[in-house]
């Protein structure tokens, strides 16, 4: 992947992400009570890792940490995180990577991509089967 | 002043790629080796492959007569006495042997062990798994957060609890920025409470004159692969301490007789603790590579180094967005020079910034962590920030840190659009 194929949408977004510094919902959450590290990608670069206190089964609070990661896996995580955050687990378990990628209005091939495997590792965390259970 | 003959020893170094050479800045991580050490090996297989210690033949003899004479050699090299010496894989096992006997030393009252936030996974997780069995209670100190060792923390520390202490174990110098801990005073502090002292040396011998007797410690580990030596280490254990050690492993090698009832006759010194047939020609090549060293003078090295990391601090600091980690003064910290790109993601064309660099300018750089989670978890350094470390030796020159400035240079242009990303002052 050359650096011209990085769509200026892409680009735009990931710019956003740090507009003004780098925000809350990146980093570590204190009082977590689920957390997952994982390498997110098929070749094993990008390593995402995300934190939530849930509640009654609700998502009260989320972050992620990108390590090693390209700006695609950023505003993966990034768009993943906003668009879960107040949600059940149930309605999370339903998100699929169309869903954020219609979230943010961004449809991009290699963005799908990122999100699939960022959300695959979300639901891990959340310990969310494929049918939606909460296990 | 180097040598230039020496310099030119380096097989490795006569390649070429796409009509560049190598820039190898890995050195922390592995050194390059000699002709000299590499030829040292080789007459081993060559012309007398047999095993040590054992049979009485011809080529035995010679092992023989190799082999004693290499633990002379890297005795003198070291400062330490030959029956001090313990051959093992490398510098991880060589801590973990002092790791695994500490019960043989600890007490009721006496079973703390001093560690700090900034030793390598070798000289960190031991200890967390024995804390974990409550054989040991851990005391990890922090640093301070440029890297150097907090000193007064320490004393008072010590002051307040060193009669509890059974070992502190710190690295001399740095894996990560090569910034050298005071250890002689450490050493010093150490033994007024009665404490042991554990010196992990894998960065300092190949860099820095070390004389183990002078120094005073109990224990030091070090490997011969980042001394221009073949893959492999040494535990330097004195004297008095060497029986209490613990085998890691046992059986062939390390027994003068036994019998169907139990009884076990174990060999004295380092026989007992090197089980099985050793690497005779890894431990020739040690030798070698101590000869080697020796010749070009280890204070050649650090001076040279120390010009090396001065330029590199020269270069890297007219470069826009590079943050360095570790003191900017090449007479607390030389030899390594770790750095980062103020940008949140750096791998757009590679996966990796150190692929990058590698593939268009044949640098060869380590980016990560280094084996040192705990002082970049416990500083708060940022996940998305990736560290690269360029390690310097004898034979790197002040073109290979104009290569090395040119590859950063670029990469930090490609990222140029991003924002530009400060936390905490990092």
């Amino acid at each position: 992947m050359e650096l011209k194929d990085l769509r200026d949408e892409v680009k735009r977004l990931f710019k956003e992400i740090f507009s003004s510094g780098v925000p809350p919902h990146i980093g570590k959450l204190e009082g977590a009570t689920h957390s997952i590290g994982a390498a997110a990608c098929p070749d094993g670069t990008d390593n995402v890792a995300f934190y939530a206190i849930v509640e009654n089964d609700v998502v009260e609070d989320i972050t992620y940490e990108c390590g090693n990661c390209d700006p695609y896996m950023f505003v993966a995580a990034d768009s993943i995180v906003k668009l879960s955050k107040g949600k059940t687990l149930d309605e999370i378990s339903k998100i699929s990577a169309e869903d954020v990628l219609n979230f943010i209005n961004c449809p991009d091939e290699i963005l799908y991509n990122h999100t699939t495997e960022a959300l695959k590792i979300l639901k891990k965390m959340l310990v969310l089967d494929q049918q939606g259970e909460s296990r | 002043m180097i040598n230039e003959n020496l310099m030119n020893s380096f097989p490795a170094l006569k390649r070429s790629r796409a009509g560049k050479r190598p820039v190898y800045l890995d050195n922390a991580c592995m050194t390059l080796r000699p002709i000299q050490v590499i030829r040292a090996m080789e007459e081993y297989y060559t012309q007398f492959p047999a095993c040590a210690s054992r049979s009485t033949h011809w080529f035995a003899g010679e092992v023989n007569e190799r082999v004693e004479e290499s633990y002379k050699q890297i005795a003198k090299f070291t400062g330490a006495k030959e029956n001090e010496l313990v051959f093992l894989k490398n510098a991880t096992e060589a801590l973990n042997l002092v790791a695994n006997s500490i019960q043989k030393f600890t007490s009721e009252t006496r079973k703390i062990v001093v560690i700090t936030d900034k030793e390598h996974s070798s000289n960190t997780i031991p200890w967390y798994k024995l804390e974990a069995k409550g054989i040991i209670k851990l005391v990890i100190l922090e640093t301070k957060r440029d890297g150097t060792f907090d000193f007064e923390k320490f004393v008072d520390f010590m002051k307040n609890y060193g009669d509890k202490v059974i070992l502190v174990s710190t690295v001399w110098v740095s894996n990560l920025d090569s910034v050298k801990f005071p250890i002689e005073e450490i050493i010093e502090i150490a033994k007024k409470y009665g404490a042991l002292t554990m010196i992990d040396a894998a960065q300092a011998l190949p860099h820095i004159p070390v004389n183990f007797e002078n120094l005073g410690a109990d224990f030091m580990a070090f490997s011969t692969h980042k001394m221009v030596g073949p893959a492999g280490g040494f535990l330097i254990v004195k004297e008095e301490l060497m029986e209490q050690l613990e085998q890691l492993s046992t059986g062939g090698g390390t027994v003068e007789d036994f019998n169907t009832k139990r009884n076990i006759q174990f060999f004295k010194g380092r026989a007992r603790l090197e089980a099985g047939l050793q690497d005779y020609a890894a431990i020739i090549g040690s030798a070698a590579a101590a000869n080697f060293l020796k010749e070009v003078g280890l204070k050649n090295i650090e001076e040279h180094e120390k010009e090396l990391t001065a330029y590199a601090l020269e270069l890297l600091g007219k470069i826009e967005d590079i943050g360095i980690l570790g003191p900017k003064d090449p007479e607390k910290a030389s030899g390594i020079v770790t750095f980062y790109i103020k940008k949140p993601a750096v791998s757009v064309e590679e996966r990796d910034v150190g692929e990058a660099m590698s593939d268009k300018y044949n640098v060869m750089v380590r980016t990560g962590r280094f084996c040192v989670y705990n002082w970049f978890n416990a500083k708060g350094f940022p996940t998305f920030f990736t560290p690269i470390r360029a390690s310097f030796y004898l034979y790197n020159t002040k073109e290979d840190v104009e290569v090395l400035a040119e590859a950063v240079k670029e990469a930090v242009d490609k990222v140029k659009w991003m924002p530009t990303v400060d936390v905490n002052g990092w």
